[in-house]
């Protein structure tokens, strides 16, 4: 046999590769543009829906009942599509019957993982830009769709510009879900060796965020009782940080709705709602994906092919799987616990807590057994298993405990920041027993209190009424610290057991709703029935004939969203 | 040439290699004998690069291997498993291959096709082990690397299908100086085709010797008084196997043949005759002399 001459071109190994990969995941980037394409169609169909009051554009979905449905639906398999193109691009991380084969290649463990990033990006990106080019094409084509869209832009207060922008901030939203997603899941695929696992853990290790929120929430704040809430940024982020979040399947009506408000209100301002509420929320998701991918390539950099086939490639991440299995399933029973309770009932959960913590045993034992389940049960193992379970358990237990008192930061002994306040929004809850209804249903009340702004609900950006509304709170606030020290934990939650015997056009007042809204975009919400104190009461009649607030009421319509 | 520098690779707490020096020479054909889970398959795939060293290094020509692509595109690694292509034809099985190595051959890859006609556009899953393996072996030989390396080499196939592998694999040494590294079980094909072998155990090289050249002895010998195992030992030969029939004495020795023929003068033998060893007869007595038992097997 003769040798011959060397016939191919040396060619990049990230490129081949790259190829390759391209080739094997092609079929499910074809099917992100399908579903993409009616995504947008879909997004399209509600936005024209809103902003032109008419009938679907589309017409195999007239019924817009529906629509959310679908489109989650739809969401749901992009999404699962996007697993998929992860799994078969970086499936050396798993497979054991390739593994020999792809670490003998000359190509470097960087190239390898560079190679299969960006053919899993193209399989992601390149497919959500050909479906929103198929949707412009579309819409050209079908000229009754194209007329009646055209006329709803025409018509409507919506500009091209707005409605390109909302547009693109749907895509923007759903890319950077997809690519978070697509991160939390490498990252965890990096340091497992199994599929089995590696879907497991992601599902596990997607909800970190919400143990580390809730956990830091129940340290900072306590279970704080029904008098106070809080909610800003921080827990919109850390809550819904994961990728299996509902959040990924809500984009859309996180991003248009308030559009709709806005629309209804006053003249559209799609600009402003993208760049306050939604853009840096997704920059956020955008940046936290990145940083996973670049924390992935640090581990697949150091991933060893031996790695494939055993659950955990990174001990580390082991312990830290079967923690979080442990604070998660706490965390979880715990919230379904509160869930099955209305507000007015959760007089705390000191009863629950062994529950709570025999279920989070049973989730850190069905880990253990996943994640050992190759090897033999030795003595030693066993005996870290138990130092590592009361590690976390009494980490439990001290999360447990300080979440049955009002926390660190504690809401009722911190003065209102007055100077950071934006505006406060005050609701004097108070009831008329009518027995008259208007032609809608609406009960016909007599008593003019009923018709005070502060009893609808009134906002107020005025620094001195925001000083005035402050002080009340801080007032009332020491009210609540002082019961909560002579009475304990249950003087929190107040008592909702009104007993009244009102004449026709009389008004009893039970309660007061106090708002806070930070430059920050936080928001501190208390609220204060009767049983803080006699002073809550006398307060609200007060107010209800205060000069000040009654003239720096902001304009209902123009700041209500 | 390729070189194991004091390469050490260790899975959890087990040491699968340990400590190993070894020289292969360019252009040899290297056997690696050793029982099952002796270190053989781990060796080959420290060469490959599939593995990292936990200690010392493999080097090919002095250049470390593991995650070196210049090194890697001068060695094909085909190995004991034939489940990983099953979803490939044999034209994507090349086609996969292909862009990696520079000297890939289709003319090559035609014509080894040709000898063994294997079907182009059929799936891999529809192969038997034999085909998938005749498949793996021409693609790489077409590679044309420096090495080729193959784990448990001719599992599977039929006999007509050794002799034309063996033939491909020797005609690449002859045409273009490839270094082929096998391991297998079947020892006399081990014999057939290698210059050198090494034998492994326990993550240890016993020895490693051209074949034919090896210190282990068979010698039939007559004495016309009674000698035992234990009186040969006493005059410093080192005894692997003795089998008496009669006067008759047929002895395995490790040693230097005029070393050992001087110490057995001492018993006045009538004759003493120098028998060839197989290399099933080195194995079966290396193992002995490590402890393998393999008379009591049947007992």
């Amino acid at each position: 046999m003769t040798s011959t001459q060397s016939v191919n071109k040396r060619k990049n190994p990230t490129f081949i590769w790259f190829k390759q990969q391209v080739s094997r995941s092609m079929v499910f980037g074809i099917l992100i543009i399908i579903l993409m394409f009616f995504v947008n169609l879909l997004q399209i169909n509600e936005l024209t829906n809103y902003a032109y009051g008419k009938d679907s554009v589309i017409d195999f979905v007239s019924q817009t009942a529906y629509i959310s449905d679908v489109y989650r639906s739809i969401m749901f398999l992009c999404y699962l599509l996007v697993f998929a193109v992860l799994a078969k691009n970086f499936r050396h991380l798993y497979k054991k019957s390739i593994a020999d084969t792809v670490y003998a290649l000359p190509i470097s463990n960087n190239q390898r993982f560079i190679g299969s990033l960006l053919a899993s990006f193209a399989m992601i990106v390149v497919p959500m830009l050909i479906s929103i080019l198929m949707t412009i094409v579309y819409y050209s084509a079908s000229t009754g769709a194209s007329q009646y869209f055209d006329e709803m832009l025409k018509n409507s207060k919506i500009t091209d510009s707005d409605f390109i922008w909302v547009f693109a901030n749907l895509g923007f939203a759903q890319l950077a879900n997809m690519l978070f997603m697509f991160g939390a899941a490498l990252f965890v695929f990096c340091c497992c060796g199994e599929f089995f696992d590696s879907i497991v853990y992601t599902g596990v290790f997607s909800a970190i965020a919400l143990v580390i929120y809730y956990i830091s929430y129940s340290i900072t704040q306590g279970a704080s009782g029904n008098y106070y809430w809080s909610y800003g940024n921080e827990p919109m982020i850390l809550h819904y940080l994961s990728p299996f979040s509902p959040l990924m399947l809500y984009s859309y009506e996180l991003i248009l709705t308030p559009y709709f408000y806005n629309y209804y209100g006053e003249p559209p301002t799609g600009n402003e709602i993208a760049k306050d509420d939604f853009v840096s929320y997704y920059l956020i998701i955008f940046a936290i994906a990145l940083v996973l991918i670049a924390l992935s390539f640090l581990l697949h950099s150091k991933r060893k092919s031996e790695h494939v086939g055993q659950p955990f490639a990174y001990k580390p991440f082991y312990y830290i799987i079967t923690s979080i299995a442990f604070l998660l399933s706490g965390v979880g029973f715990f919230m379904s616990y509160l869930s099955t309770q209305t507000p007015y009932d959760r007089t705390y959960y000191h009863g629950v807590m062994i529950t709570v913590l025999l279920v989070s045993f049973f989730a850190f034992l069905v880990v253990e057994v996943i994640a050992e389940r190759k090897k033999r049960p030795t003595k030693k193992r066993i005996i870290q298993g138990a130092v590592r379970f009361t590690a976390v358990f009494v980490v439990g237990i001290a999360i447990s405990a300080i979440g049955s008192t009002i926390g660190i930061k504690n809401a009722y002994d911190t003065p209102i920041k007055t100077d950071d306040v934006t505006s406060v929004y005050l609701s004097i809850n108070a009831w008329e027993d009518s027995t008259e209804y208007d032609d809608y249903g609406y009960p016909i009340y007599t008593n003019e209190i009923m018709q005070s702004p502060l009893v609808n609900g009134a906002s107020f950006t005025d620094e001195e009424a925001i000083a005035k509304l402050g002080a009340a709170c801080d007032r009332f606030n020491e009210m609540i610290y002082n019961n909560y020290k002579n009475e304990g934990y249950e003087a929190l939650f107040g008592d909702y057991s009104y007993e009244y015997d009102l004449e026709d056009g009389d008004v009893m007042i039970y309660g007061i709703s106090i708002e806070f809204t930070y430059e920050d975009g936080s928001v501190e919400s208390y609220y204060y029935d009767k049983s803080v104190g006699d002073d809550v009461e006398a307060w609200a009649y007060e107010a209800l004939e205060d000069e000040l607030l009654l003239s720096k009421i902001v304009d209902y319509e123009e700041y209500y969203r | 040439m390729i070189e194991f520098l004091d390469a050490t690779k260790k899975f959890d707490d087990k040491v699968a290699v340990d400590n190993i020096n070894l020289q292969i020479p360019t252009g040899s054909c290297f056997g690696l004998l050793g029982s099952n889970g002796a270190g053989k398959s781990t060796m080959l795939r420290m060469i490959s690069g599939v593995y990292e060293c936990d200690g010392g290094k493999v080097a090919v020509d002095g250049v470390d291997v593991y995650n070196n692509n210049s090194v890697k595109e001068r060695i094909f690694f085909i190995n004991d498993e034939t489940i990983q292509f099953t979803t490939m034809t044999l034209k994507e099985l090349k086609n996969f291959y292909k862009p990696y190595y520079p000297n890939f051959s289709d003319e090559i890859f035609d014509k080894l096709n040709a000898i063994i006609k294997l079907p182009e556009k059929r799936k891999l899953s529809t192969f038997s082990k034999g085909m998938k393996r005749q498949a793996v072996v021409i693609v790489g030989l077409a590679c044309q690397t420096d090495y080729i390396m193959l784990d448990e080499a001719f599992d599977g196939l039929d006999p007509t299908m050794r002799i034309i592998v063996k033939k491909m694999i020797i005609d690449a040494m002859a045409s273009r100086n490839l270094t082929a590294i096998i391991s297998s079980h079947n020892l006399m094909e081990m014999s057939e085709l290698c210059d050198r072998v090494a034998l492994v155990h326990n993550g240890k090289i016993v020895f490693s010797n051209e074949v034919g050249s090896h210190d282990i002895i068979k010698i039939q010998t007559a004495f016309a008084q009674e000698v035992t195992t234990e009186m040969l030992i006493e005059q410093g030969i080192e005894v692997l196997h003795f089998d008496a029939k009669g006067s008759v004495c047929n002895i395995i020795i490790k040693g230097e043949i005029d070393e050992v023929r001087a110490k057995l003068d001492k018993f006045e033998p009538s004759f003493v005759d120098t028998i060839d060893l197989t290399l099933d007869e080195i194995f079966i007595y290396e193992m002995e002399g490590l402890g393998y038992d393999f008379d009591s097997i049947g007992e």
